[in-house]
């Protein structure tokens, strides 16, 4: 059997589903497209596990040297496995789910689509060459961009899948440059040669993947595409967030890892980017008002995650993190999907639904619990291990990984009690329940949460030994502090949120104008237009003004420009180095200012914040003091538990 | 006895122990749950002797009688429903509970099923009770000591606990501390926080009389 | 009859005793949870040191002091459960909460 039968399967697959689902009866159209897609997904997800196990590759020379390839090796393939098990389980959902407010042929288009988005992505995955890989890579940004504007007849969806695509296709272009270098320099594409490329071909390569990745894994600056991306439907999102697209980003740098690291700049480079987007992330989630938001700047900033993990040199550490993260984000996403249903409005700020969706705010839970990275979920145990990564590359990045673990435990619980916590008295009361969830519905997330407590095995050390020597990879040693620190931080960040909460002080909505820019990406997406947008736009009606007048007026329009640009420049000149020195000066006085204003205040808050901190964790703590002795037990039981599972597996 | 004999004996009281053991907290009358406990603790006694620490299994089987039998006449004394006439519940916080118990025995479970103990079986199995004797009277006799030393401190304890008075009165009422002189009668330390304790009992004291006579 | 099945036994008794204290009211049937959680205790030394000590006394030593611990239990326990009926009227843990906040 030949590897290239699995994306080409499904990419084959999803027109003709699209098709038969087309024609089938209304009454059973979504029987049809929901079992077709998830048995053609299902075969896809048993080929590559067979395909895994052979280490199958393939090869299709298309001429003049070029030799596309796939291979299912190490950590391709149970990458691959992971995509179709993943859209398996959401095409499952999203023929019962967007089947309910879709018109028949809508969701025969986007089934179809799903199907056919899934086999780009694994063309991606079991790339093993950087001809194939931009193959793929644009194959999923434009079914993408098709996904997001799905529901066309909004009227922001188009725009919005415009954004999408313009951004990754803009990242695209460094694919394009890097497998232009490679080929330069070696005359080859294939991954195993790219060790050969070196000089400048290599920091152009290696800057063109890194351009690619972080576009496609929305990491800062490329983040707000992934908020115009919720424009698309839920079961889009879970897909889109969890095991593709933003993986794509993310795959390729652990892919490529050992190849990128040969420049010295490329580790560091990915620390900080990563490191900053996790930690902005983490911040615009504790902001977002959108449910689906709130989850997508939370994909950034675990993706942010996984990207310091391959800056610190381990990607197998990455691989483990996606696998955790790409489970629970997709059943976030479904059970995201069915609270917007349920109350028919994205707003946080109306939910509180555990009273009329119990079962699935239980799903929830296990889901945000590893979100936050809760032990003993797997999720806990793959940041940990990125948090030892970082820690090996410099003490303060595994703080700052810590830091950011806390956010996200403070925005998992921000999530699981504004959208799933009961209801409260000071609050808005829930909207009336437009739509339970689908037994299908149910099940899909079932199967998800049952996916993520499996992972928990990877606690045990023989476990996660083998699975690590599975993948080709040694997991980082870890130092004694880092999982005291770590669950310390993300006890507080979750405890702060939930003191809040029960305060009633915890914020549905952004308050002011300055949070509202903040909750949106830091005011990214207007500083983009302004910065680069509007400037492209103008340049490019100017050159086309440049261009009509060249054309129209010949040489002698062209001398003139030139004389006039001349003597323009010439007296610019002068008038410019002043302005520059004044200008300058003037920077540097309003900065400093600004910096002793910021820092004053910001050392303020920050002991306000303690202070406050140890008084709210005073009075909660006074309240498990009831004197009691039965809960009394409880609370050494649990003790004694938490003191044997240190000792045993603390080491 | 033979392997198969052992296995099965070993099982069956294994079974039993838990078995009795659950009843005792799943039977109305109170002494009932008494002997119950009783019999799960003869059937560990008895794996005990199957384990071929025959000393402990039959220490087992004469302290647990005895033990057994006190704790039913404190059954009989302070529970409301010694011979299970009426169905009664007296719980609290039953699904943590469970949860905890379930949790406790799954998690001890999977460590004896995962860990790796090395195996050394006994050397002389017919002479352990010799074994342990010569170790009771002679390397641990310190510890033997010190046991027996906390079984008095208990006696004494529990007796000053129990006792309804104490050195210098009404055992519930707090102790009152002794004379400075003993001929003057004023040089009793003064304890404002003594007499405010004994104020407070006081008013329990004559709230319990007051249910005795109702 | 191996290590693994009696740890195992003494797993379950171990388990019921805890479920027994932690949703028992009265006194006495907590502490009739206890020593069935020690019964448990008991079974586990026991085991240990009939498959892994090679003979070792001490071992049983060990069970010795478990007993020891046992019989402390219920003496001071009782003694307690007297003192405290005798001053509150009260056989319950709900009767007495005075370390409330």
């Amino acid at each position: 059997m030949s590897l290239w039968l699995l994306p080409v399967w499904l990419l084959l697959v999803g027109p003709v589903l699209g098709m038969v689902g087309h024609r089938a009866a209304p009454g059973r159209r979504r029987l049809v497209l929901g079992a077709g897609g998830a048995t053609a997904l299902a075969v896809a997800g048993v080929g590559s596990v067979a395909a895994t196990l052979a280490t199958s590759t393939a090869t299709y020379p298309v001429g003049a040297g070029l030799v596309l390839r796939v291979a299912a090796g190490p950590v391709a393939g149970p990458v691959a496995v992971l995509v179709a098990a993943i859209a398996t389980v959401v095409t499952m959902y999203a023929a019962r789910h967007e089947g309910q407010h879709e018109d028949g042929a809508g969701l025969a288009r986007l089934v179809g689509l799903l199907v056919a988005f899934a086999g780009a992505m694994l063309l991606v995955v079991l790339a093993d060459d950087l001809l194939t890989l931009t193959v793929g890579w644009e194959l999923v940004g434009a079914l993408s961009w098709a996904l997001i504007g799905h529901e066309w007849r909004d009227a922001d969806a188009p725009g919005a899948a415009a954004h999408a695509y313009n951004a990754t296709r803009f990242g695209g272009l460094g694919l394009v440059l890097a497998a232009g270098a490679a080929f330069a320099a070696t005359g080859s594409l294939g991954y195993d040669t790219l060790g050969g490329v070196d000089g400048v071909a290599l920091h152009v390569m290696v800057a063109g993947v890194l351009l690619a990745a972080v576009s496609k894994s929305a990491l800062v600056p490329f983040s707000p595409w992934l908020f115009s991306a919720m424009a698309g439907p839920t079961s889009v999102s879970a897909l889109l967030h969890s095991s593709t697209m933003v993986a794509a980003g993310a795959y390729a740098l652990i892919r490529l890892q050992p190849v990128l690291d040969t420049a010295s700049w490329f580790g560091p480079v990915a620390i900080a980017i990563g490191l900053v987007t996790a930690l902005a992330g983490g911040v615009v989630g504790l902001l977002q008002g959108h449910a689906k938001k709130l989850l997508a700047a939370s994909t950034s900033a675990q993706y942010g995650l996984m990207v310091v993990a391959v800056g610190a040199g381990a990607p197998g550490v990455a691989v483990l993190h996606l696998v955790a993260h790409a489970v629970f984000k997709a059943q976030l996403f479904l059970s995201a999907g069915v609270a917007i249903t349920a109350v028919g409005s994205h707003d946080l700020a109306r939910m509180r639904l555990r009273g009329v969706l119990p079962w699935t705010a239980r799903l929830t839970l296990v889901a945000t619990l590893a979100l936050a990275a809760v032990p003993p979920l797997g999720a806990a145990f793959t940041k940990e291990q990125v948090l030892a990564a970082g820690t090996h590359a410099a003490t303060w990045v595994g703080l700052l990984v810590a830091v950011a673990g806390g956010l996200s435990a403070a925005y998992a619980t921000r999530f699981q009690l504004l959208a799933f916590g009961g209801a409260r008295p000071d609050r808005p009361s829930p909207r009336p329940l437009v739509r339970g969830p689908a037994r299908v519905e149910l099940v899909a997330m079932g199967v998800l949460a049952a996916a993520s407590i499996t992972l928990g095995l990877l606690w045990v050390p023989a476990v996660h030994e083998a699975v690590m020597a599975g993948l080709g990879a040694t997991p980082p040693e870890a130092r004694s502090w880092e999982l005291p620190v770590s669950l310390a931080l993300v006890a507080t960040g979750a405890y702060v949120v939930w003191s809040l909460d029960r305060r009633g002080r915890l914020g549905h909505v952004p308050a002011g104008a300055s949070q509202q820019a903040v909750a949106d990406w830091f005011a990214l997406p207007r500083l983009v237009r302004g910065v680069v947008v509007a400037p492209t736009l103008h340049l490019a009606t100017a050159l086309a003004t440049v261009d009509d007048r060249i054309v129209d007026a010949g040489v002698d329009a062209a001398a003139g420009l030139g004389e006039r640009l001349s003597r323009v420049a010439s007296g610019a000149g002068e008038v410019t180095v002043d302005a520059v020195v004044r200008g300058v000066a003037r920077t540097g006085t309003v900065l400093a200012d600004a910096s002793v204003r910021v820092g004053e205040r910001g050392v303020e808050r920050t002991v306000d914040g303690v202070a406050w901190l140890a008084g709210r964790a005073g009075d909660d703590v006074r309240r498990t003091q009831t004197g009691l002795v039965h809960q009394q037990y409880i609370v050494i039981a649990v003790g004694l538990v938490v003191v044997l599972a240190a000792a045993i597996f603390g080491r | 006895m033979t392997g198969l004999a052992v296995d099965i004996a070993f099982w069956t009281f294994a079974v039993a122990a838990a078995w009795f053991g659950w009843r005792v907290f799943r039977t109305d009358s109170m002494v009932r749950a008494t002997f119950c406990l009783l019999a799960s603790f003869l059937n560990v006694g008895a794996i005990m002797v199957l384990l071929l620490a025959e000393y402990l299994g039959v220490a087992m089987f004469f302290m647990m009688s005895v033990e057994m039998v006190v704790m039913a006449i404190f059954m009989v004394a302070f529970m409301m429903n010694p011979a299970g006439l009426n169905p009664m519940e007296m719980v609290h916080q039953p699904r943590a509970a469970i949860a905890v118990g379930i949790g406790a025995a799954v998690g001890l479970g999977v460590v004896a099923v995962v860990a790796d103990l090395p195996p050394a079986a006994l050397l002389d199995e017919a002479g352990t009770i010799r074994a342990l004797g010569n170790e009771l009277m002679g390397a641990s006799m310190l510890l033997m000591e010190v046991v027996g030393v906390t079984l008095v401190a208990t006696m004494v304890g529990a007796v000053v606990l129990s006792s309804a008075s104490g050195r210098y009165g009404s055992a519930d009422t707090g102790s009152v501390p002794p004379l400075l002189d003993p001929d003057d009668p004023d040089s009793r330390p003064d304890l404002v926080s003594a007499d405010g304790e004994g104020d407070a009992h006081a008013g329990h004291g004559g709230h319990g009389g007051h249910g005795g006579h109702g | 009859m191996t290590i693994v099945t009696v740890l195992l036994a003494s797993a379950v008794l171990l388990g019921l005793g805890t479920w027994g204290v932690l949703s028992q009211q009265s006194f006495v049937m907590i502490m009739m949870g206890f020593e069935l959680a020690i019964n448990g205790v008991m079974l586990a030394a026991a085991g240990v040191w009939r498959f892994t000590s090679g003979g070792e006394p001490r071992g049983q030593v060990l069970v010795i002091v478990a007993m020891l611990v046992m019989a402390v239990e219920a003496a001071i326990g009782f003694a307690l459960v007297v003192a405290v009926y005798r001053a509150r009227q009260q056989d319950t843990t709900e009767g007495i909460a005075e370390l409330s906040r």
